[in-house]
C-alpha cells in the first residue's frame, strides 16, 4: 500500500507533538493556562467567523435572486466588512492585552521564591536561594512549588538563549549582560520539559530541562535537601568512584559539595543522581549513561565544553558512574 | 577510369607531422631505454654529469622556494647547540659521519654519499638547513624529521650545524662526550642530567621527582608515536618495556636539581601564573591547573619545569599538536581554551616553583 507509510508517519508525528510532556496545551502554570486560553477563544472565534464567511460566500453564489440583492448592499459591506472587523479585533485585543496583561511591570518582589537560571552552552545553571538566603547552584531541571508565584531571573554568560517551559508560561529570552524576569506559577503537581528556543550553536537542540512542580510542603523539603552536602558513597565501587573523581581532575570544573571538588566551570553535581536526566536532558539518568557520557561526550552533544576522558579502563569507569549515580 | 583527387599538405602540416613523427621516435627510442636497462642504476656509477645537474638544480630551486619565508630564531645559545650536537650524534652521524671522523663504509657507499656536515652552513643558510633537516629530502636517503609538528626541536641541529661550521669549541666537545656508562639511565642523563646535573637545555625538561607513572606514560606515547617528538621517538624506539619501567623509576627517585633562577620573574606574571594555577579562570572555562597537575600519579608534576619547556607544550597543545593521546586529548581542549598571556603566567608561575612546593 502506497499511502500507508506516509500516513502512519503522520499520525506518528502528530502523537508525538501532542504528547503533552512539552506542550503549550497542556498547561500547568497559571501563565500558560492564560495563553492557553487566549488560543482557544481566538480559535474558536476565529472558527466560528471564518464558517460565518463560508456561509455568506455560498448564499452569495447560489443564493436566490433576492438573497443575493440583499447581499450587495451597500450597507452590508460597509457593516460586515468595515465595522464587523473593527469591533472583533478591538475586542480581541483589548482582551488579549488584558489576559496576558501587557504593559504590567514585572515586579521583581512578586515572586515569592525567585531563581536565578542562566543559559549557557549547551546547558542550564539554576541557582536556588534557601529560606536563610545561601544560594546554591543546581543544573538542568527546575523544581518550584504550586500555587506559589516564583521569579525566574533569567541570563546568559555566551550567547542569546530562549528559557521556554511551554507547561509554565510563553518564551523569554536569556540575553548576556542583561536579567530578565518571567514570574511563573505552577498550578498541578508533575514533572514537564522544557526546550532553549534560540538557536545557540550546535548543540542547541539537545539544551532541555525538566520542571519539576512540587507540593509546597514538599519543595520545602526538596530545597533542604538539595542545599545539603553530597551523600557519602556507600559502596566499594562508589569510594573508588570518588577518589577517581578527584584524583582526574573532575573537580577543576564540577562542584560536589561536600567533597575537594569546587569547580564552578560545568554543572553542579552534588546532586546529579537525583536528577530526571543527564547532560541537560539528553541522556537518561543511569549508570550506563554517565559512563557513556565521560567517554562519548564529544559524539552525544558535539562541541560541548567537557573534554573526552578516554583515560578510564573499564573498571574505572563503572566504578565513577557507580558514585555519580549515587549522588542523589 | 577516373583520376583519383591528390592531396597536396601545406609547408605547415609537413612540418607538423615531421614533428610527431619525432616525438613517436623519441617515445619509443625512450621506451627501449628504460626497458633495455641501459641505464645504471647501481650507487657503484655516478649519474651522467647531466643527469647529476640536473638534479642538483632542480633540488636547489626547490630548497629555495620553499625556506625563503621560513623564520630563523636566535640560535646562539649553547645549551640549544649542545642539544642539537646530542641528536645529532643519535640521528644524523650514522650516515653523515662524526664531523671529522672518517665515515662508516657503509653509509660512504650511498649515492648521492651523505656530506661532511661540517660545510653545510656554507652552502646553505639556515632557513634552508632548517627545511632540509624538517622535510627531508626525496630519493636521497635524507629522512624527514620523525615529528612534522615538532619544528621547534629542528632548530637545534641547526644551531649545531652552525656552531660546526664556525668550528665553535662549544660544538665539539658535546659531539665528543661519549655514552659514559652502562648504566640504565645513560643515555637519558645526557640531556635530561642526572641527581648532580640539570638539564642540556630550557627546552628539555628536569625529570628528577616526576611521577613514575607519568613519565613511563610519555616513553609509551613517544614510542608509539602518539605524542611526537623527532628527538624521542628514536629514542623511546629502542627501549623495552622494562627499560621504561627502569627509567621512569630511576628518575622518579632523583632528588630536585635547581639551578639558580633562570630570570627575575615580574610580579604581575606571578600573579596572574599563581591564580591560574590555583584557581582557574572560570569565565573563560579554564580549570585551575592543581585541579590535575596536584600530586596524581597519571598527572605531570609541573613544579620546577623550565618556563621554556612548559610554553613549547602549551603552544604545541593549542595548536593540536598533542591531542593523539587519552590524555593528550584532555589537555588540547584545556590549551585552546589558553591565551598568549595565560600561557606564559602558567609557565613563569611553575617554573619559580620548587618540586618540593607540592602539597
Amino acid at each position: 500500500m502506497r499511502w500507508r507509510t506516509p500516513v502512519l508517519l503522520t499520525v506518528a508525528v502528530l502523537q508525538v507533538g501532542c504528547s503533552p510532556q512539552q506542550s503549550a496545551m497542556a498547561p500547568s502554570g497559571a501563565e500558560a493556562e492564560r495563553t492557553n486560553l487566549l488560543f482557544w477563544v481566538m480559535t474558536t472565534g476565529g472558527g466560528i467567523i471564518f464558517a460565518g464567511v463560508l456561509l455568506i460566500a455560498a448564499l452569495a453564489i447560489l443564493g436566490g435572486p433576492g438573497l443575493r440583492h440583499r447581499l450587495s448592499q451597500e450597507v452590508f459591506v460597509k457593516g460586515a466588512g468595515i465595522v464587523f472587523p473593527v469591533v472583533v479585533l478591538t475586542a480581541l485585543l483589548v482582551y488579549g492585552l488584558g489576559i496576558l496583561r501587557a504593559g504590567h511591570a514585572p515586579d521583581l518582589q512578586q515572586g515569592t521564591h525567585r531563581i536565578a537560571i542562566s543559559g549557557e552552552q549547551w546547558w542550564w545553571r539554576i541557582t536556588y536561594t534557601d529560606a536563610s538566603g545561601r544560594s546554591f547552584a543546581s543544573a538542568n531541571e527546575l523544581h518550584l512549588p504550586v500555587g506559589e508565584p516564583v521569579s525566574l531571573m533569567l541570563t546568559s554568560p555566551d550567547v542569546i538563549h530562549s528559557f521556554w517551559a511551554p507547561q509554565l508560561a510563553g518564551k523569554l529570552d536569556m540575553i548576556p549582560g542583561r536579567t530578565n524576569v518571567l514570574t511563573v506559577t505552577a498550578t498541578e503537581e508533575g514533572i514537564s520539559r522544557g526546550q532553549c528556543a534560540e538557536y545557540c550553536g550546535g548543540a542547541h537542540a539537545f539544551m532541555s530541562f525538566h520542571v519539576v512542580a512540587h507540593d509546597p510542603a514538599d519543595y520545602v523539603d526538596w530545597l533542604a535537601a538539595e542545599a545539603g552536602p553530597a551523600q557519602q558513597p556507600g559502596t566499594a565501587a562508589a569510594r573508588r568512584g570518588a577518589a577517581l573523581f578527584l584524583a582526574s581532575g573532575c573537580g577543576g570544573c564540577h562542584t560536589v559539595r561536600g567533597t575537594a571538588a569546587d569547580g564552578a566551570i560545568g554543572p553542579d553535581l552534588t546532586h546529579v543522581g537525583a536528577r530526571h536526566s543527564l547532560a541537560a536532558a539528553t541522556l537518561p539518568n543511569s549508570a550506563a549513561a554517565f559512563a557513556d557520557w565521560i567517554v562519548n561526550n564529544q559524539h552525544i552533544k558535539p562541541e560541548n565544553q567537557m573534554p573526552t576522558y578516554g583515560i578510564f579502563s573499564e573498571t574505572d569507569l563503572a566504578d565513577l558512574a557507580s558514585y555519580l549515580e549515587g549522588l542523589d | 577510369m577516373t583520376e583519383r583527387p591528390v592531396y597536396l599538405l601545406t609547408r605547415l602540416q609537413r612540418f607538423g607531422l615531421a614533428m610527431l613523427v619525432l616525438v613517436a621516435l623519441g617515445m619509443v627510442g625512450g621506451s627501449v631505454v628504460i626497458w633495455s636497462g641501459y641505464y645504471n642504476v647501481s650507487a657503484n656509477r655516478e649519474h651522467w654529469g647531466i643527469t647529476t645537474w640536473l638534479l642538483t638544480q632542480v633540488r636547489d630551486q626547490s630548497i629555495r622556494a620553499r625556506a625563503d619565508d621560513v623564520t630563523v630564531p636566535d640560535l646562539s645559545d649553547p645549551g640549544l647547540i649542545a642539544l642539537g650536537a646530542e641528536h645529532y650524534k643519535l640521528g644524523c652521524s650514522s650516515c653523515h659521519g662524526d664531523a671529522g671522523e672518517a665515515q662508516n663504509p657503509v653509509y660512504a657507499n650511498m649515492l648521492p654519499r651523505p656530506p661532511d656536515l661540517r660545510k653545510a652552513a656554507d652552502d646553505y643558510d639556515a632557513g634552508a638547513l632548517y627545511w632540509i633537516v624538517h622535510s627531508g629530502l626525496k630519493y636521497t636517503g635524507m629522512p624527514a624529521w620523525p615529528a612534522v609538528e615538532r619544528g621547534d626541536e629542528v632548530w637545534s641541529v641547526v644551531a649545531f650545524l652552525e656552531a660546526l661550521n664556525r668550528a665553535e669549541p662549544a660544538a665539539i666537545p658535546a659531539l665528543a662526550r661519549q655514552d659514559d656508562s652502562g648504566q640504565v639511565a645513560g643515555n637519558c642523563a645526557r640531556c635530561h642530567g642526572d641527581a648532580a646535573t640539570p638539564p642540556i637545555n630550557d627546552r628539555v625538561p628536569s625529570l628528577n621527582g616526576q611521577n613514575a607513572v607519568y613519565l613511563a606514560r610519555a616513553l609509551e606515547e613517544y614510542r608509539a608515536g602518539r605524542r611526537p617528538s623527532g628527538i624521542m621517538a628514536p629514542i623511546a624506539h629502542a627501549l623495552s618495556d622494562a627499560d621504561i619501567a627502569g627509567k621512569a623509576e630511576w628518575y622518579a627517585n632523583l632528588p630536585p636539581v635547581r639551578e639558580g633562577p633562570e630570570q627575575p620573574i615580574p610580579p604581575a606574571l606571578m600573579r596572574a601564573g599563581r591564580v591560574l594555577a590555583k584557581t582557574g579562570d572560570a569565565a573563560g572555562d579554564l580549570p585551575a591547573c592543581v585541579s590535575c597537575h596536584s600530586g596524581a600519579a597519571q598527572f605531570p608534576r609541573l613544579e620546577g619545569l623550565s618556563r621554556l619547556y612548559i610554553e613549547t607544550q602549551l603552544h604545541l597543545w593549542r595548536a593540536g599538536g598533542r591531542d593523539a593521546s587519552a590524555h593528550g586529548a584532555i589537555m588540547a581542549v584545556i590549551g585552546q581554551r589558553m591565551t598568549d598571556a595565560e600561557v606564559a603566567a602558567a609557565a613563569a608561575y611553575y617554573a619559580s616553583q620548587l618540586v618540593e612546593d607540592t602539597p
